[in-house]
């Protein structure tokens, strides 16, 4: 029989040399997030040139301006564009939400692993530890360090790293200790791997997912935890415009116009929505079970 | 004779996404009154879908196109919604697999079984609760729920396996229905609650008139068991008949396949006949005859044409061979050549007598305890710990290049002490050593470089692979970790080879893989550093005969190539006697008999090996009469609280006062190379002397 090249789209066969990304974007749902996580991601790059006016520039005559021409999205109580501060808000809300999140991911997996896998005494520590760490109220501990520290963009980024690590930890640890029992990894034991190579090629690979997976929904939850601080004064100062700010000005001006918290609204729904996307579909191109032949 | 059930033309289809799949076609069989009809067939063949359809309740997407359903005379599908959920329960019933599952198990066992009997209630009459409570109790006590009144109150985890599959049974058949569809009730318990599971649905059977449809894989259970077979194979009904007939005639090549790949003692070929290539997926099942492409007699036709049923020697037959205008190989010579389902060859002769060979294991006196967990606030409190023997002082020898077979119910220790060997688990006192080499207190860097040298199979196939890793990463990793420098693809292939995999199959992930493909990557892989002990797991659990018979054969021809040692741990006697060459019985963490197995099962000396050997299903129909089965009482005790004394008295049938003292030691019989552990061994030993000249 003749074998009878199919036709391929050019833009699959850019597709097919993108290792992970290109088969997220294959799916419909995956490409939708990533085309939203990619709009952000060029706001915070490119903010000046998108930005039809500075961020702290005021307009006062014109203040809580609805949408127009002249202000795409209306203005706020001092007549500020909201539109390029939310654009600017985009870098703080991402410089902020990313290191956080990887922070808590990367320590969160490691205690996670640790003490899944070894159980006992260290699995006693670490779970005490991560329990007393989430026994108290997430924006209390935050405020606690963050006064000891002082207000800064880098320690909210540490303290928000520190209060959400909990969860990853606790995750992963559930996972590994399922995993733990699997005859795959009795298996791999009597052909004498040791802890460390069972850990991260053969545990790690497949407890890692839903931690993801979490990691993708918490940006926006993270997103939104820094607005708060900078609402109580703790993380970005006025007038560097962060969504939280945006929010909470609005927030007090709700019964002049509305247009400041539905904009700000609909922007961390959106960010919601992106990354929930591209971490569904994430998840399931790092499962060979769902997806077919690629894996991790 | 009256008519329970005629399934007439029946066809069954699933509508996915992708495809309409045809699941059953053109089914047809009967089930009269008072008979045991057995369905048999590979797993994905379709038998549970016929059970569903029968009961109308197949999953959403499954659809009866065509055909009926004559259930007493009344076509089941032209009934409404209403009228089939009185006729469900009522008149037909259902017992399932797993009795673990299939009980609420929130709800007492009174709840559930007079709440089942008050549903019906328009049909019998009134009936009042305490009435329908008698029923129940009646219903347990025939069942043999040892009083049952007193216990009818507990919940179902206050009950074993056997007892709760006892109670399905119970709760099935208190409605008194005219259809009992049994789906597979027995392939979760072991084989001595499978005999008296089997036996007592053959006694409700007489007693009660009940027709039962038998869904099995096992064609044992079968022969011990069903007056008419159904055999099944992708959907279609390939061969329908009495059971003798079927049995000492099969027609079809496909029936002809599964009984002579069964591993039974009768049938003692060097080599399984296996089935090439394996049940076609629903997605792209063949044009004409289903089994055509595995099939040695297939001829052109066979291809393009739907076979039509028979009737040769009246029962029925879907293949072309016996059409009138069949040109290939004359079915007549097909039918003669089943004399060669007595045995072509002898055994090979015994390997190297086991004295004069090395030791490759030796255990001395191991025992492993697990202790309960009972946590700090537990000790603070001064709660008791409880102990699990699941070892309990084991000394056993197996010698190089011999199978040893430790055989056991579950909850006998078998696999802890395969595991315990091979240093996977941690043994409390005693020691294992491996070619003359301790190994109980070896670092666990050090074990690292042992197990080179010895390796497991492990029971299932397909979760025994790193789930993300390809076969090929799979295959290569031993090397990586014990830093051996190979030729990747080279090596890759050779292995596959040896196992007779295909290359292709190198960039598979294991989800990707059959059962029976799975095992083989499980073998390459233990394998692939070539060790001297190989610990196989129930090598066949889980997978179907056909399939098994291949794994089987592959075991056996890599211990001739290799010299391997193996260990098998097995509850499936069937295949003991086709690859092991000793024969290890244990009962309770302690070993009760060894010996070469062909002595274990002639001359039992253990009244205990005795009931093991005897319950086995034997796939002749003609032996079920003749043989006199021992069967088990009760179930083994837990290994938390064994039995004073000697461990098996509470099921013995020769217990004496003696033995619920003194615990028997491990003794050679008459200085031979059996060994077992009863007081009355001599005494058994010379009655089944007798019984066998």
């Amino acid at each position: 029989m003749q074998y009878i090249e199919k036709p391929v789209h050019p833009f699959n066969r850019i597709l097919d040399h993108v290792p992970i990304l290109g088969d997220v974007i294959r799916q419909p749902l995956g490409a939708i997030g990533f085309i939203i996580v990619l709009a952000f991601i060029i706001c915070v790059i490119f903010a000046p040139l998108i930005a039809p006016y500075d961020y702290s520039r005021q307009d006062i005559p014109n203040r809580l301006a609805g949408p127009s021409a002249q202000y795409w999205l209306g203005t706020d109580h001092i007549g500020r564009d909201i539109f390029s501060r939310l654009v600017y808000g985009s870098r703080i809300a991402f410089g902020t939400a990313l290191p956080s999140v990887a922070i808590a991911l990367t320590i969160g997996t490691l205690l996670g692993l640790i003490a899944g896998y070894l159980g006992n005494k260290v699995d006693n520590i670490i779970v005490v530890l991560m329990d007393s760490l989430q026994a108290f109220p997430s924006i209390m501990l935050s405020l606690a360090i963050l006064a000891l520290l002082g207000p800064s963009l880098v320690n909210v980024i540490i303290v928000i790293g520190l209060t959400w690590m909990p969860n990853y930890a606790r995750v992963i640890r559930a996972q590994t200790l399922s995993i733990r029992e699997k005859t795959y990894i009795e298996s791999e034991r009597s052909i004498g791997a040791t802890d460390g190579s069972i850990l991260l090629s053969h545990i790690l690979p497949n407890v890692i997912a839903p931690a993801l997976l979490l990691a993708a929904m918490d940006l926006p939850w993270v997103i939104t935890f820094e607005a708060g601080l900078s609402f109580l004064g703790m993380g970005v100062r006025p007038p560097t415009p962060s969504w939280g700010v945006i929010l909470s000005d609005g927030y007090a001006h709700i019964f002049e116009s509305q247009w400041p918290i539905i904009w700000s609204g609909v922007t961390l729904a959106l960010t919601t929505l992106g990354f929930t996307l591209f971490g569904e579909a994430l998840r399931d191109v790092l499962d060979p079970r769902v997806s077919g032949t690629r894996g991790l | 004779m009256e008519s329970i059930l005629k399934v007439e033309n029946l066809e069954i289809k699933y509508h996915t996404r992708q495809a309409t799949l045809s699941a059953v076609h053109k089914a047809n069989f009967e089930i009269i009154k008072g008979q045991i009809v057995g369905l048999v067939g590979e797993s994905g063949c379709g038998k549970s879908t016929i059970a569903s359809a029968i009961m109308r309740l197949l999953p959403p997407n499954g659809e009866i196109t065509q055909g009926k359903l004559l259930f007493k005379g009344t076509d089941l599908l032209g009934l409404s919604e209403d009228e089939m959920r009185h006729r469900r329960g009522q008149d037909i019933s259902m017992i399932f697999q797993d009795p673990m599952t299939s009980l609420n198990p929130v709800f007492n066992i009174e709840e559930q079984m007079v709440d089942a009997i008050l549903a019906h209630r328009s049909r019998n009459q009134s009936k009042s609760r305490s009435e329908a409570r008698e029923q129940a109790i009646s219903m347990l006590n025939r069942v043999g729920i040892p009083d049952a009144a007193s216990h009818i109150r507990n919940f179902p985890h206050q009950f074993s396996g056997g007892m709760r599959q006892r109670i399905m049974i119970a709760t099935a058949l208190q409605t008194n229905p005219s259809l009992l569809i049994a789906d597979e009730p027995t392939s979760a318990l072991d084989v001595t609650l499978e005999a008296q599971i089997t036996d007592l649905i053959r006694k409700l059977r007489d007693d009660l008139q009940t027709s039962i449809l038998y869904i099995t894989h096992d064609l044992g259970i079968v022969a011990e068991l069903c007056d008419q077979v159904v055999v099944f194979y992708a959907g279609n009904v390939v061969e329908n008949g009495e059971i003798h007939q079927v049995f000492n005639s099969p027609l079809h090549p496909y029936t002809r396949a599964l009984l002579l790949s069964h591993p039974s003692n009768k049938n003692k070929t060097v080599r399984l006949t296996t089935i090439k290539g394996r049940v076609p997926s629903l997605k792209d099942l063949p044009v004409g005859c289903k089994f055509a492409p595995r099939c040695d007699l297939a001829e052109s036709i066979c291809f393009e044409q739907e076979p039509v049923q028979t009737n040769v020697n009246s029962h029925f037959v879907l293949c072309h061979a016996y059409a009138q205008n069949w040109q290939g190989k004359a079915a007549e010579t097909y039918l003669n050549s089943s004399n060669n389902y007595q045995p072509t060859k002898e055994k090979t002769p015994q390997r190297l007598l086991v004295s004069e060979s090395e030791q490759t294991v030796q255990t001395k006196d191991l025992k492993v305890h697990f202790k309960d967990s009972i946590g700090f606030l537990g000790k603070l409190i001064g709660e008791k710990q409880g102990l699990v023997r699941a070892v309990d002082g084991v000394d056993v020898e197996v010698f190089h290049g011999e199978s040893l077979a430790l055989v056991g119910e579950s909850g006998s220790g078998k696999t802890t002490l395969g595991r315990t060997i091979l240093r996977l688990e941690k043994p409390t006192s005693g020691d294992v050593l491996i070619n003359g080499q301790e190994i109980t207190h070896t670092s666990q860097k050090d074990i690292r470089h042992l197990r080179v040298g010895m390796q497991m199979i492990f029971q299932d196939p397909i979760s025994s692979l790193s789930p993300r890793k390809t076969v090929s990463q799979l295959l290569l990793e031993p090397f990586k970790i014990h830093k051996i420098r190979v030729d990747s693809d080279k090596k890759v292939d050779e292995l596959l080879e040896m196992v007779g995999l295909s290359s292709e199959q190198a960039d598979k992930y294991p989800h990707q893989l059959s059962g029976g493909q799975a095992r083989r990557v499980g073998i390459a892989r233990a394998l692939a550093l070539k060790p001297s002990l190989m610990i196989a797991d129930e090598p066949t659990a889980g997978l179907d005969v056909s399939v098994a018979a291949g794994i089987l054969n592959l075991m056996k021809d890599l211990q001739d190539e290799f010299g391997l040692t193996y260990i098998l741990i097995t509850h499936n006697l069937n295949i003991i006697n086709f690859i092991a060459d000793r024969v290890a019985v244990m009962y309770l963490g302690k070993l009760v008999e060894i010996g070469e197995t062909e002595t274990l099962f002639s001359h039992p000396r253990h009244p205990y090996t005795e009931a093991l050997m005897s319950a086995v299903a034997i796939p002749d129909p003609s032996l079920r009469d003749k043989r006199k089965r021992i069967m088990l009482e009760g179930e083994i005790p837990s290994p938390r609280n064994p039995p004073s004394g000697c461990p098996f008295h509470p099921r013995c049938r020769y217990k004496e006062e003696l033995c619920t003292r003194v615990p028997p030691k491990l003794e050679s019989f008459q200085n031979s190379t059996q060994w077992a552990a009863c007081h009355f061994q001599d005494q058994i030993g010379r009655e089944s002397e007798l019984l066998n000249h």
